[in-house]
């Protein structure tokens, strides 16, 4: 168990950060892309 | 219910780690570290630039940065074309008849250059690795990173060459080290007639799961060992046989998450 840990102890710190912010930013893109395709509502909108 | 919705971010995070940890430790000692090192920095300000654009108001620099970003992308694939073509090589060694080609090549270099060793009387140790890495011994000794054969062993046990005192690695089909120092086993029912060299090689193999080939100086006998234990006088057929079991079985021979992500480095 501490071997898990310890070998490469940094790559594994790194890789982590970096897919977690590879997950976030894309996400965020799919998200945005979402909602861009939303149809927009019309301009004067009546209920 | 909070759980089942998180699974799918947790699950890909996780499978993006792991490429990512097996990228990393691919190109890990290689030059193009230093390639990523400023592909990192180029990335990091991407998106400083990126994020100071948009808050200004900038459109038409926030425009082109992304688009920049694909160009990049793809010059990425470029400047990193030997390391793929480096990893593409490894995956097709990976398939069952590459692999058997090359170990059987291996086996017969190596068996080859300790009976010629023997032959001659030139003390040798030769230490395969396997599960358990060997990077403190590779460290000690004088990196090498060459193709297993059996010529090149032989010189380098030759008397007087540099690195003929240590011992060498043999690390996934590669002679990665030699002159490599082993520690000397503390076991009280080794025979006290043996002499340094094999006492490294049981040494090894008390810390670690290394198989250990040893040349005796004084008999030109071939010893064997393993786990701890010392099998001396072995002739050239066990010599192969036992190195064809170590090569032979799988390398991960069952799926545990420790297995993941324990590796050589």
């Amino acid at each position: 168990m501490h071997k898990l840990i310890t070998n490469n102890f940094w790559l594994k710190v790194i890789s982590l950060i970096l897919a977690t912010i590879t997950w976030f930013y894309i996400s965020g893109e799919l998200t945005k892309s979402k909602f861009n395709s939303y149809p927009r509502p019309p301009a004067i909108f009546k209920p | 219910m909070n759980l089942l919705i998180m699974w799918r971010p947790v699950l890909e995070i996780l499978v993006l780690w792991y490429v990512a940890y097996h990228l990393l430790v691919f190109i890990k000692g290689t030059p193009a570290v230093q390639v990523l090192r400023g592909l990192i920095f180029l990335i990091i300000v991407f998106f400083i630039s990126l994020f100071i654009a948009q808050r200004l108001g900038l459109t038409i620099i926030s425009w082109i940065l992304p688009k920049l970003f694909a160009v990049f992308l793809l010059s990425f694939i470029i400047i990193f074309q030997p390391e793929l073509r480096r990893g593409l090589a490894q995956l097709g060694q990976g398939s069952i008849l590459g692999m058997f080609v090359r170990e059987e090549r291996i086996i017969d270099e190596i068996s080859e250059a300790v009976f010629m060793l023997a032959e001659k009387k030139i003390g040798a140790i030769i230490a395969v690795e396997r599960e358990i890495g060997l990077k403190p011994y590779i460290e000690s000794g004088v990196s090498l990173d060459s193709k297993v054969n059996s010529e090149l062993i032989n010189t380098i046990f030759m008397p007087h060459s540099p690195l003929h005192d240590g011992g060498i690695i043999i690390q996934d089909g590669r002679i990665i080290a030699a002159g490599c120092l082993f520690p000397l086993t503390q076991n009280p029912r080794i025979s006290k007639t043996l002499g340094t060299r094999h006492r490294a090689a049981v040494g090894l193999t008390d810390e670690t799961d290394a198989l250990v080939v040893v040349v005796s100086e004084e008999t030109g006998h071939v010893s064997l060992a393993r786990e701890g234990r010392l099998t001396t006088d072995v002739d050239r057929d066990s010599l192969v046989r036992t190195l064809n079991n170590i090569f032979g079985q799988p390398k991960r021979p069952r799926f545990t998450l420790r297995k993941l992500f324990v590796r050589k480095k």
